[in-house]
C-alpha cells in the first residue's frame, strides 16, 4: 500500500519542483552547493 | 472557457507524460539509428570531481583501478575542490602513474575543477564520474566501444538505484528513474538523449570545451554542447555505475529542485536548444526537458480551471484530481514515517543545515 502511494506523491513532488527550481534560478540563491561561493574563470590555455 | 482551457492542459499533461513516449516508441521502430559499437581501446581519462568525500574517496579510486581496462591506457583524474575534511591527503596516497590528484586551495565549484580536469588530462576519451557511486567491471569498456561509431561524441552509462534486497528499485523514486532511464534509451535510439546521467558518461576528448565556472548540470551542458555541434549523445544500458535508492522522494526532491534550476540555466546559456534551425534533436527536446518544466503550471491550469466546470464528464475529472493530490498527500505522510536509514538520516540533516545557512 505504501509502495503504491508512494507513485503519486513522488510524481507530484517531483512535477511541482520545476516551480521552485525556477525561483531558485531567478533568485540565484542556494541549494546546497548551486553557486559556487567564487566563481574563477579557467582559461584551458592558461593551464597549458 | 474554462473547458477549452481544461482539455488544452490535458492534452498538453497527456502528451508530456503518455504521448511523447509513444511517439519515441513509433520514431524509434520506423527509423532507428543502431550505434555501431565495436573493440577500440584508446587511451581513456576518468575525471573524479570531489570536495568533501573522505569517506568514500578510497573507494572510488580502487574501483577505478579495478575496472577491466589495460593499465597503460587508463589515467584517473582526482580533481579536489577545496576540500576540509582531509580527502586531499587519503587522495594522494594513490598518486601514481596512473592516479593523477590535483587539489586546489580555492573553492571553485564542481564545473570550475571540472574544467581544470578535462585540461590536464591525456586520453582521447574524457570519463566523468561522480565519487559515490561505483562502476561495473565492464563499464569502462562498454563505454567506450561506442566511440568506435565516429558519429558518437557523448556516450551514457546507467545508473541501477538498487534497494535494500540488491535489486533495482522499482517503487517511489526507483520507479521515476526507470521511467527516465527508458526514455533516454529511445531519445538516444533515434538520435540523441537530452542529457548524460552525471555519475557515468563519456566524450571525446576534442569536443570537450569548457563550461562556465557556475555551470549546475555539466552532465547536460557537455552533452548539447556536442549535440549542438551535429554529434550524436547515446545511452548505453550496458555500462552499469550502482547507487542505492534514496530512501524516501523527500531526499530526491532537493536534487530533482537543483536539476530543474539547471534546466532553466541550460535554457538561458544555450538558447540554440530552442531553435529548430540549430538543434538536431529540437522536438525531443522541447518535448523532454521545456514540457517537464512547464508541467506544473498546465496542472494549476487544469485543476483552477475544472473548478469553474463542475458537471458532468468535468465532475470525474475534477474527482480524478482530488483523489490523485489526495493519495500523493496519504504518501507523503506514510513516507515520512517510514524509517529511513542512517546515511539518509545524514542528508536530511546536511539539507536542514543548508537551508538554516
Amino acid at each position: 500500500m505504501t509502495k503504491a502511494l508512494l507513485i503519486p506523491y513522488t510524481f507530484t513532488l517531483f512535477n511541482w519542483a520545476a516551480v521552485v527550481g525556477l525561483y531558485h534560478f531567478v533568485h540565484k540563491t542556494a541549494l546546497g552547493d548551486i553557486w559556487p561561493e567564487q566563481h574563477v574563470p579557467v582559461k584551458l590555455q592558461d593551464l597549458g | 472557457m474554462a473547458q477549452l482551457l481544461i482539455w488544452i492542459s490535458l492534452a498538453f499533461l497527456l502528451y508530456v507524460h503518455v504521448g511523447y513516449p509513444l511517439v519515441l516508441l513509433a520514431w524509434r521502430r520506423l527509423a532507428p539509428r543502431p550505434v555501431r559499437k565495436g573493440f577500440w581501446e584508446p587511451p581513456v581519462s576518468i575525471l573524479i570531481v570531489a570536495r568533501n568525500e573522505k569517506d568514500r574517496i578510497e573507494a572510488k579510486i580502487a574501483n577505478c583501478l579495478q575496472l577491466d581496462y589495460p593499465p597503460d591506457k587508463l589515467q584517473v583524474v582526482v580533481a579536489l575542490d577545496a576540500p576540509s575534511d582531509g580527502t586531499d591527503k587519503i587522495a594522494w596516497k594513490y598518486a601514481s602513474m596512473i592516479v593523477k590528484v590535483l587539489s586546489f586551495s580555492l573553492h571553485q565549484g564542481k564545473a570550475g575543477t571540472l574544467n581544470v580536469a578535462a585540461a590536464s588530462a591525456t586520453g582521447d576519451i574524457l570519463v566523468f564520474a561522480d565519487v559515490r557511486q561505483q562502476f561495473d567491471r565492464q563499464a569502462l569498456r562498454e563505454l567506450v566501444a561506442n566511440f568506435h561509431d565516429p558519429t558518437i561524441g557523448a556516450v551514457s552509462g546507467e545508473l541501477m538505484l538498487m534497494d535494500d534486497s540488491g535489486r533495482e528499485a522499482a517503487d517511489g523514486v526507483g520507479l521515476y528513474w526507470r521511467y527516465e532511464k527508458w526514455i533516454r534509451a529511445q531519445e538516444a535510439e533515434i538520435h540523441s538523449m537530452m542529457g548524460a546521467t552525471g555519475s557515468i558518461y563519456a566524450i571525446r576528448r576534442e569536443l570537450f570545451t569548457p563550461i562556465p565556472p557556475d555551470t549546475i548540470l555539466d552532465d547536460v551542458a557537455i552533452p548539447m554542447n556536442i549535440v549542438l555541434r551535429g554529434m550524436r549523445a547515446v545511452f548505453d544500458g550496458s555500462a552499469r555505475a550502482y547507487d542505492h535508492v534514496t530512501a524516501s522522494p523527500q531526499l530526491e526532491y532537493g536534487r530533482k529542485v537543483r536539476t530543474l534550476t539547471g534546466n532553466y540555466q541550460v535554457l538561458a546559456r544555450m538558447p540554440a536548444l530552442l531553435s529548430p534551425l540549430h538543434n538536431p534533436v529540437w522536438l525531443q527536446f522541447m518535448s523532454h526537458k521545456v514540457g517537464r518544466l512547464l508541467v506544473p503550471y498546465f496542472l494549476l491550469l487544469l485543476f483552477v480551471a475544472n473548478l469553474f466546470a463542475l458537471q458532468g464528464i468535468y465532475l470525474w475529472l475534477f474527482c480524478l484530481q482530488g483523489a490523485w493530490y489526495m493519495m500523493a498527500w496519504a504518501g507523503s505522510v506514510l513516507s515520512l514515517r517510514t524509517p529511513i536509514r542512517a546515511d539518509a538520516q545524514q542528508m536530511v540533516a546536511a539539507g536542514r543545515e543548508v537551508r538554516r545557512s
